[in-house]
């Protein structure tokens, strides 16, 4: 009988811890999206260089004025400086994430809306890597596409 | 004691059966994700990219390629060491992988496709193997642009596991 007990206790703590580790692996990279986020709404240069690698890259894929395919993209230094000398307030949210997190690396695909002076700007998909060194999370890309028609509930 | 067990059976089938939620899928929500012919198009580069690899033929590489983004990996100081991190850019780096030792590969598994406009990312498992050993493994993410009608790799980032320094 105790032997029998131990052995249920084996089967539920294994599952419950992995799903624990799962959990908090995936507080920790949204902790830092939320970060890089706080970053772009109070134009804050050094909290959002301390959420992200900054030699990663931030790209938007897109259309030019001309309907064709653009693909525009800096280091995460040029958009600190963007961000700092802009004038509009940002706001960007994720809608129900796809997170997956493997060992050091993790992955967001999201549906994200933005909004600019407090309106409602444009919405999209957001893609992040995010990679784990010495224990702390940072986003290393973030490439994105951009709609203002079409968005969820808008 | 009959009490008890039932309890602890409950406990784990609440918890053991637990999946994380479904996020945004590879498509808007409600539309049914990409098509076979879709995800094919999306892993037609990445494939590219590794045979290139295998090839050591950097032509290959560069037409897989979108020559604006970043090839990163977790991985393994000169040391030994783990959790290092080497960033450098993607058209740097395919001129660097074609100078490694000739036999060995990377296969390639599993992968999950997701595509909206002219993003896509694909995410898998991979194996790289040499001199019949597997000298690490982990997991890739590729971000794709499409331009010109064409899916090219942008971003291209990778773990390895911790025992794999030492195997190195």
């Amino acid at each position: 009988m105790r032997s029998m007990l131990f052995a249920l206790l084996l089967v539920t703590a294994a599952p419950a811890a992995a799903q624990h580790a799962e959990e908090a692996d995936r507080a920790a990279v949204m902790a830092t999206v939320d970060q890089l986020f706080g970053a772009l709404a109070s134009k804050d240069r050094a909290a959002l260089l301390g959420a992200v690698v900054a030699e990663g890259r931030a790209t938007s894929t897109g259309v030019d004025a001309a309907g064709r395919p653009e693909v525009n993209s800096t280091d995460w230094t040029a958009f600190a400086d963007r961000l700092a000398r802009s004038t509009e307030q940002y706001r960007e949210r994720l809608i129900d994430p796809h997170v997956h997190v493997e060992g050091d690396i993790a992955m967001i695909w999201s549906r994200y809306e933005f909004e600019r002076d407090g309106a409602f700007s444009h919405c999209g998909i957001d893609h992040f890597d995010l990679v784990r060194i010495e224990g702390r999370w940072r986003v290393l890309n973030l490439t994105w596409t951009r709609q203002t028609t079409g968005c969820p509930g808008r | 004691m009959k009490s008890l067990l039932l309890a602890l059976s409950a406990l784990c089938l609440a918890a053991c059966g637990a999946r994380e939620a479904p996020g945004a899928g590879a498509a808007a929500p409600g539309a049914a994700g990409p098509s076979a012919e879709e995800k094919a198009a999306v892993m037609q580069p990445v494939r590219a990219f590794l045979d290139g690899v295998a090839r050591r033929d950097p032509a290959a590489l560069r037409a897989a390629i979108h020559p604006g983004g970043v090839a990163t990996g977790v991985g393994c100081g000169p040391n030994g060491q783990y959790n290092q991190l080497f960033t450098q850019p993607l058209a740097a780096y395919v001129e660097t992988v074609v100078q490694m030792p000739a036999d060995q590969r990377e296969a390639l598994f599993d992968p999950e496709v997701r595509i909206d406009r002219n993003l896509a990312h694909v995410w898998n498992r991979y194996e790289y193997s040499g001199g019949g050993r597997m000298l690490a493994a982990g997991y890739s993410s590729y971000q794709l642009v499409r331009v010109g009608g064409q899916w090219k790799i942008f971003n291209y980032s990778w773990s390895t596991r911790p025992q794999d320094c030492a195997a190195q």
